[in-house]
């Protein structure tokens, strides 16, 4: 008895136990000693606990777009909430016994019964559903059997790593119907909730069994049918701004305007929540560490002015109807501040219906007045004009004779004024009257290197940089494409191709007293917490004319509505001042017989300019008008009309009434424009002549503008 | 003047019952923590975490009184004993209720329980558990009598006999538990002095029927293929052991923390009764595995304790057998839960949910605590102790 038998069996059980304990530890210590378990075990680990959890992706509201009212922003796009809802078909099953084994395979008659039900309280038709239902199937199968046969080639062509392992094909997810009613939604909860009631009770009536199967049944429908919160973006004000606001789509994809330009500031990070799940796959309980709210995404506000931006919308469609035209662009911008105050395009379209419009018809979607480059004419006179007399090649008084109306310009083919004859006249009168001989002279005399240089001092030929995509530059040929045809054509807006933004910029610039302004387009950008994260301030680019000649030629543009091709605009009680264009438009192999395009730049008041207003109509019925005078005039004035009113800009009257006495208090803009009249006069620092790209360093006494810390990247290459 | 050591004089006993008592606690919590998850009905009686609740508390009751009660008056007086061997013939007649179709209860495939009282808020006895403790009372009561000649044949095949009929309706159904209800047997013959090369007349019958056991059934073989290549291609058949392991070993050395366990949630199948040391090392790790494992085997060590100076054979036997099963079974369900031995449903004793077990347990503790207590051939160290000269 040295050995007790107790004690020996005690000490065998005291030997397995401490071995266990020996076994846990060299596997915790991830230490494999046992060859049949695998090594990645911890990644198994991994997995597994990743496909314990639910990952919800909760979407962050994308950022709101203002534009100006008078006095309040006015909300151009914003999002709202909307229940949609999904189905996941793959949850419809039953068992079935099999011989011996039971088997889990589709249940048919409940998913028939569960679309009945969802066509009956969605208002949606079970044939539709059903189709889009096997389409839905098919189609995803397909992805999923391409995916893993690309997977299989991948792996035949490097079998070194593991073998891809066949997805399911079984659709687990799939859209019912957007953007559910309040009625609908209400109606979708009472039918859960009835399922749910009527499967109690059939567990209390029925026999077991079949009590059971039905009651699986009916949850398995409540559970199929899920509701997910989108958000869907509306424009309250439809049509109005549409092209410069492009719009997101369901996936929350830009489509052009200031939705594709800004869109990694209005789409900010999603949020996901984290939940635990059980093997049914019913939530459990929140993984705080591993959640994240959602951030939503930056509001912007544009300098647009609604209520400009409506009438000048209105008048442009206007016209196009009335002139037969094929589209008409219109900007209207404050000179002192390069706002954009209002920048249409007919015909437009409808953002909240984006979807529906027919591919056919998507040009509507253009912004034409940055994206479409087009032979401005005449409104691109007074520009070489006024840089002629900067540079001193002529004066305003300079007589030019112009002959009989028709001009052979030395190697450069004929230009007439269309059968008018003004003789002898000054530079002064052939502006006003749109002598297109007295240009072509004045295009002799500066030369063609001059004249290109000229174009990339008034910003001809490159992008404004505004913040909006798709913008071109126009067309303004390399200097050695230019020959002696050239020369009398490109100071009478042939040969060279400018958007409507550029030449009102341009205008804006004569009528500012000689500062080429950046347009500015966003005026802030505030983000989700109501924290100011830009604030763009009004940025001149350069100076392309002294405040002298700049003033003179505004005096030479207020000639033209008094006397010249612009009377058609006159606004009872304003100076307005402006300039007609009537362009040929530009086919193959020459100028199309009958195609025009009537623009019309206009601005008012000319003493202390508040807006410049630019309407082209391109391609009017010829038969009708198509003279800028003709159609575009009477547009700029009611635009030009009513926004001063609007704006509460004084009448003459008013203003010699009370000299002394500043603009409305209501007038927002008239603080601005102070402040960017300060910003003329302060000393800037001059750029060297000699530097090469810097087109400023044409005109004597020009300066160059450093660019402001803000909008860097957009600005900075405006200045190169 | 009773025949029995004071509570607070007693290590031995103190420590064992306070060590069921950790454990049961620590089972509740576990049990608690696992079905949490589940969304069951709401009357508290059908809960299963609420009827561990009124079981534990049965449980402790039982611990902390039948201690006081003589081991001795289990066996009798007479020759032979009777009564013990009457309750063990009736507990087989338990066992054999589970042909009994409107009375068993299914669960898994299998046969295991029986059902009592009315479907509302009836409960499920496992007559295997009852068969099991009162086959080692009965045996070890039998075999320490006086008159029975511990060495011969004859007993050895009486011994035998009592075996067929404790498996009868246990094997099948339970081939855990039938193992479990073997070994136990045996470690009680040797224990009460049968010669141990008496049990190699076993060894044929035991192969044959073992070999007949898992392959007669398909689903057992493929249990057994799938635990030896776990993360082979029969999914199905390896669940249990792959989920083991993950939940093992998801745990790491500190454990998700009470109640953060993932693998419960419906991943883990039985997390509450035969994995519950599976979901046990999740969510308290390496330490806490390790404490569990320690307090086992300080139970043991009392255990020990208590047949080392136990007055008589019957107390020896009794303390070691009873101690020794509880102490087994703990061992085959750790090593089932670290997938050492194929997946089998062996329930942790004093932790798993579960109340016929439950109870029992506590009751086989307060068997080795009523021997602990008495006061028997005492070693030195405890010889020490002033207050022993009590009596």
């Amino acid at each position: 008895m040295f050995i007790r038998r107790h004690n020996v069996i005690l000490g065998v059980m005291v030997l397995l136990l401490v071995c266990m304990a020996g076994y846990l530890a060299t596997r915790y210590a991830r230490y494999d000693f046992r060859g049949d378990l695998p090594h990645d075990l911890e990644q198994r680990i991994a997995r597994a606990k990743l496909g314990s959890k639910i990952v919800t992706t909760l979407p962050a509201r994308p950022g709101d777009v203002y534009g100006r009212g008078l006095q309040t922003p006015i909300i151009m796009a914003a999002s709202r909430q909307v229940p949609s809802c999904f189905i996941d078909p793959s949850l419809i099953k039953k068992t079935i016994k099999v011989g011996e084994t039971e088997q889990l395979v589709d249940d048919k008659e409940a998913l028939c019964e569960l679309l009945f039900d969802l066509a009956r309280i969605l208002k949606l038709s079970v044939g539709d559903l059903n189709v889009h239902l096997a389409l839905r199937k098919e189609e995803y199968a397909f992805a999923q059997e391409r995916s893993y046969r690309q997977k299989l080639a991948a792996w035949r062509e490097a079998p070194d790593g593991p073998k891809p392992k066949k997805k399911s094909t079984e659709l687990r997810f799939c859209w019912i119907k957007h953007e559910l009613t309040r009625a609908e939604l209400d109606a979708l909860k009472t039918w859960k909730t009835d399922l749910a009631k009527r499967a109690k009770l059939a567990t209390k009536t029925m026999a077991d069994d079949v009590g059971q199967a039905y009651r699986k049944t009916q949850r398995n429908k409540t559970r199929a049918v899920g509701i997910q919160y989108e958000w869907r973006r509306s424009y309250p004000n439809g049509s109005c701004g549409a092209t410069v606001l492009g719009y997101l789509n369901r996936n929350n994809e830009p489509g052009g305007g200031i939705h594709s330009s800004m869109a990694n500031l209005l789409l900010s990070k999603d949020g996901r929540m984290v939940q635990y799940a059980d093997v049914k796959r019913r939530a459990y309980k929140v993984d705080v560490k591993e959640s994240e709210m959602p951030q939503d995404g930056c509001n912007i506000y544009l300098s647009i002015d609604l209520n400009i931006q409506n009438t000048l919308e209105k008048n442009i469609a206007r016209a196009c109807k009335k002139f037969e035209a094929q589209w008409g662009t219109g900007v209207v911008i404050n000179p002192w501040t390069g706002d954009i105050l209002a920048m249409a395009n007919v015909p437009n379209y409808d953002p909240n219906l984006y979807n529906i419009l027919p591919r056919e018809e998507h040009h509507r979607m253009l912004n034409r007045a940055i994206c479409m480059p087009y032979e401005p004419g005449s409104i691109f006179k007074p520009m070489i004009a006024a840089s002629a007399v900067q540079l001193g090649t002529v004066n305003w008084d300079t007589i030019i004779d112009t002959g009989n109306g028709t001009y052979h310009a030395p190697r450069g083919g004929r230009i007439s004024d269309h059968g008018a004859r003004y003789g002898k006249i000054s530079v002064r009168t052939g502006v006003v009257k749109s002598s297109n001989i007295l240009m072509a002279i004045i295009g002799g005399k500066l030369g063609n290197q001059t004249l290109h240089s000229l174009l990339g001092t008034w910003g001809f030929g490159q992008e404004t940089n505004i913040c909006l995509p798709g913008e071109s530059g126009g067309i303004v040929r390399p200097l050695d494409k230019w020959d002696g045809y050239s020369t009398p054509r490109v100071p009478i807006g042939q040969e060279v191709s400018t958007t409507a933004l550029q030449v009102a910029m341009a205008y804006g610039a004569i009528a500012n007293g000689g500062l080429l302004m950046q347009p500015r387009l966003v005026q802030k950008i505030v983000d989700a917490n109501g924290k100011l994260l830009l604030d763009v301030p009004a940025h001149p680019l350069r100076r392309v004319l002294s405040k002298t000649v700049a003033n003179q030629t505004l005096g030479v543009l207020e000639e033209v509505v008094q006397r010249g091709t612009g009377k058609n605009c006159k606004v009872p009680g304003y100076r307005v001042f402006g300039k007609t264009g009537t362009a040929q438009v530009a086919g193959v192999g020459g100028y199309l017989d009958g195609a025009y395009c009537g623009s019309f730049v206009g601005g008012a008041p000319a003493e202390n300019p508040a807006l410049i207003c630019l309407i082209s109509i391109y391609r009017p019925n010829r038969r009708i008008g198509y003279y800028g005078g003709t159609v575009a005039a009477p547009a700029v004035r009611e635009v030009l009309e009513r926004s001063l009113r609007y704006l509460q800009i004084p009448t003459q009257e008013e203003t010699s009434a009370d000299s002394q006495r500043p603009h409305s208090a209501l007038d927002v803009n008239a603080g601005i424009r102070a402040g960017a009249r300060s910003a003329g006069s302060i000393p800037i620092p001059s750029v060297s002549p000699g530097s090469e790209r810097t087109w400023g360093a044409l005109i004597p006494g020009s300066e160059i503008f450093p660019p402001h810390g803000g909008l860097t990247d957009t600005h900075k290459d405006a200045i190169q | 003047m009773l025949n029995r050591l004071p509570w607070r004089n007693a290590t031995t006993g103190r420590m064992l019952l306070l060590c069921a008592f950790t454990m049961i606690c620590l089972g509740l919590v576990m049990v608690f923590s696992a079905v949490a998850s589940l969304d069951e009905s709401t009357d508290w009686y059908k809960r299963r975490d609420m009827r561990q609740a009124v079981f534990a508390g049965i449980a402790a009751i039982a611990l902390f009184l039948l201690w006081r009660i003589d081991y001795r008056k289990l066996a009798g007086t007479g020759p032979f004993p009777r009564w013990m061997f009457a309750l063990f013939l009736l507990s087989v007649v338990v066992g054999a209720l589970v042909l009994v179709p409107g009375i068993r209860h299914e669960a898994g495939g299998k046969f295991r329980w029986i059902k009592i009282g009315p479907k509302s808020f009836g409960f499920r006895i496992q007559p295997s558990e009852i068969i099991k403790v009162v086959m080692v009372l009965f045996l070890a009561c039998w075999l320490t009598r006086p008159g029975v000649k511990i060495r011969s044949w004859k007993t050895f095949g009486l011994g035998v006999l009592v075996l067929c009929l404790a498996e009868a309706f246990v094997i099948k159904a339970d081939l855990g538990t039938g193992i479990l209800i073997a070994m136990v047997w045996g470690m009680t013959l040797l224990l009460a002095g049968v010669p141990w090369h008496r049990f190699l007349a076993l060894i044929p019958p035991a192969a044959a029927a073992g070999s007949y056991l898992m392959f007669s059934d398909p689903y057992r073989l493929n249990r057994f293929k799938a635990w030896l290549n776990p993360w082979g291609d029969d999914t199905i058949s390896s669940y249990h052991t792959r989920q083991s392991l993950l939940s093992v070993f998801s745990g790491d050395w500190f454990g998700m923390g009470p109640g953060n366990g993932v693998r419960k949630l419906g991943f883990l199948p039985e997390d509450s009764t035969d994995f519950l040391f599976a979901s046990y090392c999740e969510e308290w790790g390496f330490v806490g595995a390790v404490l569990l494992i320690g307090l086992w085997l300080m139970l043991l060590r009392q255990c020990q304790k208590a047949a080392s100076r136990a007055e008589d054979s019957l107390g020896r036997v009794l303390a070691v057998a009873l101690g020794g099963m509880l102490i087994l079974q703990a061992i085959l369900h750790i090593a089932v839960n670290l997938v050492l031995l194929p997946p089998t449903g062996v329930a942790l004793p004093l932790m798993s949910a579960g109340g016929t077990g439950l109870v029992l347990s506590a009751c086989c503790v307060a068997v080795i605590g009523s021997v602990a207590f008495r006061p028997g051939h005492w070693d030195d160290d405890e010889l020490t102790t002033p207050t022993l000269h009590v009596h």
